[in-house]
């Protein structure tokens, strides 16, 4: 896959503007071109397809049900689609490379990438355990799921926490037994470094905040 | 060198020791093909080489283990890692990364190698191993047998002088079993030291110089492979070790699914597909037709779509074409379909839901009745004495059955088995066989297996999946 490469550092830091511009209630027209800006970051990945379902779940989401006002949406919405573009074009090697040259302590480095592997696996772990409840007749539906709440949950937690379990007790044994936590760093292949490109795309994020802030103070 | 020197174990939750007065000398460069039961002491015996006992798994530890004269047991995993590589059982969860290709490097990034280093065996594991196109990839869509292939090349990266494999072979098909064979026949070359504990065998025969038979915690004989082929079946059998020769499908089996052989029968597909939303066609049956007391197996390569077959049958997918119990009948809808079928996972833990065994049976149904005939199903499949007992404390094998058992309870006509025997000895083989065919009787029975001994063993016919 093609990917428009910018540093893992760069993206952190647009993570924290577009935080920063949701969370200090910023005027939906500085969300919007956020929104806009992921879907080009996400364009550059070639993510054609998963830009128009986005684009197709805001329009119906925020024309026709909330018509603009502010809800949960509007300030979840920007930071999911930018975390979609940060996994699709980041690869693990190179985010541990720059947490490891942000001076995180090989101990925290080590959670984070665990929890990034964990992610798909209780994915397919929680599908086929779907499966297996559908086999014996435990309907899963939200009409199945409301009349029995309590049942559904527990079918579900007993399989799932077993299988969590089982996966990460093999999973530190295979990481174990190639040498992980030898030393307090690391060596890598892939290179990171910031580019024309993060300086342009960064110099972008914080000009829409500032403007955003400039027009928040104007209407005040 | 590595030697065992009157080396005995016994892990902490077990009150019987694991291996008892070890004693045990494997030259560098050797090949040593461990076999024995189940719980004999292999994967324990391995995992004194590699570091997991004493520093992961804990117990009780006397005598020792020798490396080049250097004590083990005072190193680390880690510390160990650069000397000994170790494959696992199961391809799925030996991965740390997404990406193909950063896995590969992961165990040099963890020795601080230079890019030099890093550059030049990823060129020499690339070009060695044959693994050009397992490069780049995405590790979730990678098939079963490719993720062995990578999970073995990630090791032969760090350049190990030593090598374990556990049972590496247990959730492959014929080919990839094939190429897990070129792989360590690479090693064997490059002079590695190797040590593996597999059930199928055939594959290792002509590269291994020596056996090492466990039983019980205890080495019970070494034998050379020309000394295992000369074992009559029936010595071969009671010692649990599956068939030296390579494995081929009884050719009576077969049959031919482009056409049914007549128009009667209890359940009928016809032009029966699954298609992926973007439209690609995994795989087509146009015509089977299956009688009750027929156990019909399936087979095709890692990655055809077999377990992708048992959920549209059993309806958890919805496929396309049409499923009838008789030809001039209606077809049957998957919400139907989910009635009728059951289906036995390859994780059987994913299906056991509830705190005790007898619940599980009884799963939804409060009827007084249900309660004697889940007693008589449980005697029958031999739980009675676990009734009470938590499913996921039980043995793989009885877990298994308790799965069985509630297909049973639920009533179920079609029963679809999923690599019912994969990592399973000779003996358990059996078992599930002969469980297999007590309840086949009344019922279709569906099983998925690329492993030809057992399909040959219980099935009435097979098919392979295209």
């Amino acid at each position: 896959m093609d990917r428009f490469a910018l540093d893992p550092r760069t993206k952190l830091i647009l993570l924290l503007i577009i935080g920063l511009a949701v969370f200090s209630y910023m005027p939906t027209y500085v969300i919007d071109i956020y929104i806009f800006l992921s879907f080009i970051l996400l364009l550059l990945c070639q993510q054609y397809k998963s830009v128009l379902d986005y684009f197709a779940l805001y329009c119906v989401v925020e024309v026709l049900l909330f018509q603009g006002m502010v809800n949960l949406f509007t300030i979840l919405f920007p930071i999911f689609v930018f975390g979609r573009y940060m996994v699709i074009s980041t690869r693990i090697s190179e985010f541990s490379l720059a947490l490891e040259k942000l001076k995180v302590p090989l101990g925290i480095q080590i959670i984070l990438l665990v929890m990034i592997r964990y992610f798909p696996t209780i994915k397919s772990e929680f599908r086929s355990i779907f499966n297996a409840m559908r086999l014996r007749g435990v309907n899963f539906s939200p009409i199945g799921f409301m009349r029995h709440p309590v049942k559904t949950v527990e079918y579900l937690y007993v399989p799932l926490v077993y299988s969590l379990i089982k996966t990460g007790d093999e999973l530190s044994v295979a990481a174990l037994t190639r040498g992980l936590g030898l030393y307090e760093s690391r060596t890598y292949l892939v290179e990171i470094g910031f580019t024309y490109r993060d300086r342009l795309i960064a110099f972008i994020y914080l000009a829409v905040l500032v403007f955003g802030f400039l027009g928040k103070g104007g209407a005040l | 060198m590595i030697s065992f020197e009157n080396l005995s174990f016994r892990y902490r939750s077990k009150p019987e020791p694991a291996l008892k007065h070890i004693n045990l000398e494997i030259q560098k460069g050797e090949i040593v093909l461990f076999l024995g039961k189940s719980g004999a002491g292999k994967s324990t015996l391995l995992s004194m080489v590699n570091g997991l006992i004493p520093n992961y798994l804990e117990g009780e530890l006397s005598g020792s283990v020798l490396l080049n004269g250097e004590e083990l047991a005072s190193r680390s995993i880690q510390e160990l890692s650069k000397q000994v590589g170790s494959v696992f059982q199961n391809p799925k969860s030996q991965f740390f990364y997404l990406d193909s290709s950063d896995e590969l490097l992961f165990g040099l990034s963890n020795h601080r190698a230079s890019k030099e280093r890093m550059e030049q065996r990823l060129r020499a594991t690339v070009s060695n191993l044959k693994i050009e196109s397992l490069l780049e990839r995405n590790i979730f869509q990678l098939s079963g047998g490719e993720k062995q292939k990578l999970a073995c090349a990630s090791v032969y990266m760090t350049d190990p002088d030593i090598m374990i494999f556990d049972e590496p072979s247990s959730n492959l098909d014929a080919r990839a079993i094939e190429d897990l064979r070129e792989i360590i026949s690479c090693l064997k070359k490059e002079g590695k030291t190797l040590l593996i504990s597999e059930h199928r065998i055939y594959y290792l025969m002509d590269l291994i110089d020596r056996i090492v038979y466990m039983e019980d915690g205890r080495i019970e004989a070494m034998m050379s492979a020309r000394q295992l082929r000369a074992l009559s079946d029936e010595e071969r059998q009671t010692m649990g070790i599956r068939s030296p020769l390579v494995p081929t499908l009884d050719e009576r089996l077969k049959i031919d699914v482009r056409i049914a052989r007549e128009r009667r029968g209890d359940l009928w597909i016809k032009d029966f597909f699954y298609a992926y939303p973007r439209g690609k066609v995994l795989w087509k049956i146009p015509e089977l037709q299956c009688q009750k007391g027929e156990i019909i197996g399936i087979l095709g390569e890692n990655g055809v779509g077999k377990t992708t077959l048992a959920y549209a049958i059993s309806g958890i997918l919805k496929g396309r074409g049409e499923i009838k119990r008789d030809f001039s009948g209606p077809a049957l809808r998957a919400r139907v379909r989910r009635k009728i079928c059951s289906m036995i996972m390859q994780d059987v833990n994913h299906q056991l839901f509830l705190e005790t065994v007898q619940k599980e049976l009884l799963f939804l149904s409060k009827k007084e009745e249900s309660l004697a005939r889940a007693r008589k199903i449980a005697e029958q499949l031999d739980l009675s004495e676990f009734l009470e007992a938590h499913p996921l404390s039980l043995s793989g094998g009885q877990k298994q059955r308790v799965v069985i058992a509630s297909a049973i309870m639920d009533g179920r006509e079609i029963i679809l088995f999923d690599e019912p025997t994969s990592g399973l000895d000779f003996e358990s083989m059996e078992k599930v066989s002969e469980l297999i065919k007590s309840i086949a009787k009344d019922r279709i029975i569906f099983v998925i297996s690329h492993d030809y001994e057992f399909i040959n063993k219980i099935c009435t016919r097979a098919f392979f999946l295209k």
